[in-house]
Parts: C-alpha cells; structure tokens; sequence
C-alpha cells in the first residue's frame, strides 16, 4: 500500500469519527447505543393482563435529598423491566420544591386506566402514573419552561404510538418523539400526572412469513456445509 | 488481493439485492418491530451472504493471505472496534434505558448471530459493493458510498436519528477496508463494536 492510499484511507477514518462523534454529541437522545443488532425486549408486563399475558408490574420510587437551595439535582427514573416498560428524567433545577424541604420522593407507579378513554386511539400498554412529593407529602411539580421527559415503551410490536396525559377530565397528546427499534416512545411534559401510549390497535399476531427465518437458516447451515466440502476437496486436490 | 475480471453484478445490482434483503426482513418479522425478530435478521443474515457469494469470483473477500497479514487486519479490525465502543464510553448520551442486553441465557446464540449479521454485511457494504464501486469511482467514493448505504439501510431499524452516527461508523469502517484491503479489518471492527457496545457497556 502506498502512502497516497494509507492517508486517504486515515482521512475517510478520521471524518467517519468526526460525523459519530458530532451525531452522538448533537442528538444522543434516541441514537442506539450500538450500530447493528438485535434488540430482544423482555415481554411487556400488564397490570391487567389478559390470558397469556404477563401480569405483576413493578414500579419505581426513589428519595432524592434536597441538595441545594429548593433543588434535588438531575433525577433518572425507570421500572425493572428490560428496558423500562416507564422512565423519566428531570434535569437539575426544574422541580418547584418548596422551601423548607428535605428530600423529594419521585415515584412511577401503574395505574387503572380512567373511565375516560382516549378519542385518539387505545391504550397500548399500562397507564403509569408520575409523581413526585416532599418528605412531608407536599406535591412537588415542575417549573415554568423546565419540562421533564417521560418515557413509555408499549407492548412488544407497537410500531407507531403518542404519548398521551390525563389530566383528570381528559387526554392530551404530546409531541412524542419514537425511539426506534424496541416499542419506545418519549415526549416532554410540564406537568405530572398519569401517563399513557395511545396508538391505533396492534396488527394480529398471525404471520405469514413465519416460514421464511427457518428456510433462511437451513440454507445458511446448507451453504456452509457446502463450503466446508469445497473448501476441503480443494486442499485435497492441491495436495 | 486478486482484481476482478467482471463483476458479476454491478453496483446498482448489489444496492437492489440489499433492498430485497431489506423488505424480505422487514416482512418475515410480520408483526414484531424490525429490529426485535431474530428470525427476520436470520433471513437478513441469509440473503447478505447470498449476495456477497453471487460475487465470490469478482471480489477480494476470499483473497488468500499469508498469516502475517491476515493477524495484521484482525489487529486493525480489533483496534477499529475499540475506538468504536470507547466512543460509546466516553459520550454515552442520556440515561435512557431504551435497548435491552440479552439475558445470560441469550448471550450466546445472541452474540453469534450479532457476529453473523455485522460480518454479513461487511462482505457486502465493504466487500463487493465496495468493489464494485471501487472500480468505477476508486476507493474513497467507494467508502462514502458503502457508508451511505449501510446508514440507510439502518433507518429501518432504528429511525432516522441513527443515520448521522451510522453514517459516521459506515466511513470509519469504510476507511479500515482501505487501509487493510480487505474485509476482515472492517468485519473484527464491526462485530467487536456491536458486541462491545451491548455486552459491556
């Protein structure tokens, strides 16, 4: 290789580096944290599940001390399940605490769906209820401008999906943002509350293109027979 | 390395190949989200090695190399995988859980499959289509154009906020084809990320 190929070949490196490292600093939030798999997310837990389903949903609730003046810091927030089927990420400075405070209790909980539904679409997945309180009970909410983010997966399959908040009387849809590949959905909220994906209703299960992956992978094991013998008959014959 | 008498299909024939690829995975994966079936990135895996055997002859993936050489590209290939997943490391973005790592059970079968994808489509966006364009626009273009494709086609994964990053790693693996000529540097580099990125992080 001459030197002319060796710094052509370092330059096309150097400024494939360049554009990962500006796309992983400009709009890390929703990049994959690898660059080619397969994401196998753990069945989606109802809190009402139906027959076949998985029922029993954790929640999520940790005590942040106040510590500086009226401030808890950054909070990030997620059930068990892998990944969270519910997160949410405060920065720091944006909870109003109330003076006097010691710590701030946030907590993500399921929830009953309300008697209300959502006019948009259905529920896909659990209603998860965010909140947040004082040592002393006192509800805590957001600043002004200091929105936190919510994130959502839905079931295992939930290609399009908006996140939905209920405020009481009725659902308001958030501008969501999709976080490709594993159900996951994320959106901006000033307001706590309870939570939802609202999206139309899943496709059957039924697929029918089910037989493809099993002739794919026997061709794959035939193929590679295939080679191994020729490669061997090869090295035989120039032997 | 062995130049090519005639490609057996052109440049344009291996970005439709990837194509059919692309929509044979996305409906065996039926109603799971692409980037969640195993089986659809079966028949993926499948169909890459297909295409890059369809070009056996012409291209230089089965250039033979002495062993020197050969530990040399798997050293570069190791060293390239690294930089990748340091750069994970050191810019981890925020703390959003949205990719699940495979259970203990799954680490196996996951990895080899992870090992069998990244090296299938190295033989094919650095190998013969890479070649082929090579031939028509030299090496560089080559690279940008093997990157554009690879960015693309994880689109269909994992949305379009992925492309820049993957475009980015498309031309840092574009760039080990060049400096190793061939496609075991890129193949180490591209397994060693994914694996590194999902396992150890």
């Amino acid at each position: 290789m001459n030197r002319t190929t060796r710094f052509r070949a370092v330059m096309v490196m150097l400024l494939g580096l360049a554009l990962a490292t500006g796309a992983r600093i400009a709009a890390p939030l929703g990049a994959p944290p690898l660059y080619d798999s397969v994401a196998i997310p753990s069945p989606y837990i109802y809190l009402h599940p139906s027959p076949g389903e998985q029922g029993n949903p954790v929640s999520a609730s940790q005590k942040f001390p106040v510590i500086a003046p009226q401030d808890v810091g950054p909070i990030s927030l997620g059930t068990d399940e892998a990944p969270p089927q519910a997160q949410l990420l405060i920065a720091a400075g944006s909870l109003d605490v109330p003076s006097g405070a010691q710590s701030v209790t946030v907590t993500i909980a399921p929830a009953n769906p309300p008697g209300v539904p959502p006019s948009s679409g259905i529920i896909g997945g659990n209603v998860y209820r965010f909140a947040a309180v004082t040592n002393t009970g006192v509800p805590v909410g957001l600043l002004s401008d200091h929105p936190a983010t919510v994130v959502l997966r839905g079931p295992n399959g939930t290609a399009e999906a908006t996140v939905e908040r209920f405020d009481g009387t009725s659902w308001t849809s958030l501008t969501t943002i999709p976080i490709g590949g594993a159900d996951t959905f994320t959106a901006n909220t000033t307001r706590f509350g309870d939570f939802a994906l609202v999206g139309p209703p899943p496709p059957p299960a039924t697929n029918r293109f089910a037989w493809l992956p099993w002739v794919a992978g026997a061709l794959v094991l035939v193929s590679a027979a295939a080679a191994a013998l020729f490669l061997a008959a090869a090295r035989r014959h120039r032997h | 390395m062995r130049s090519a008498a005639r490609p057996l299909l052109p440049p344009l024939g291996v970005l439709a190949a990837v194509g059919v690829a692309l929509a044979a995975r996305v409906a065996s994966a039926g109603s799971a989200t692409v980037a969640e079936s195993p089986g659809a990135a079966v028949v993926f895996t499948a169909l890459l090695l297909g295409i890059a055997a369809a070009r056996w002859r012409s291209s230089v993936i089965h250039a033979s190399k002495r062993t020197r050489a050969a530990r040399r590209d798997i050293a570069i290939g190791v060293a390239g995988g690294v930089v990748l997943v340091v750069l994970v490391l050191l810019l981890p973005g925020p703390p959003l859980h949205a990719w699940s790592r495979p259970s203990a059970a799954a680490a196996v079968p996951w990895t080899l499959l992870v090992v069998c994808i990244a090296t299938a489509e190295e033989l094919v966006f650095r190998g013969v289509l890479f070649d082929a364009v090579a031939r028509a626009g030299g090496a560089g273009f080559a690279a940008l154009v093997g990157a554009l494709a690879f960015a693309v086609e994880h689109v269909l994964l994992y949305g379009w906020r992925a492309l820049p990053l993957d475009l980015g790693v498309g031309l840092w693996l574009g760039g080990l084809r060049m400096l190793s000529g061939g496609v075991t540097a890129p193949a180490v580099a591209h397994a060693v990320a994914d694996c590194g990125a999902w396992l150890v992080l």
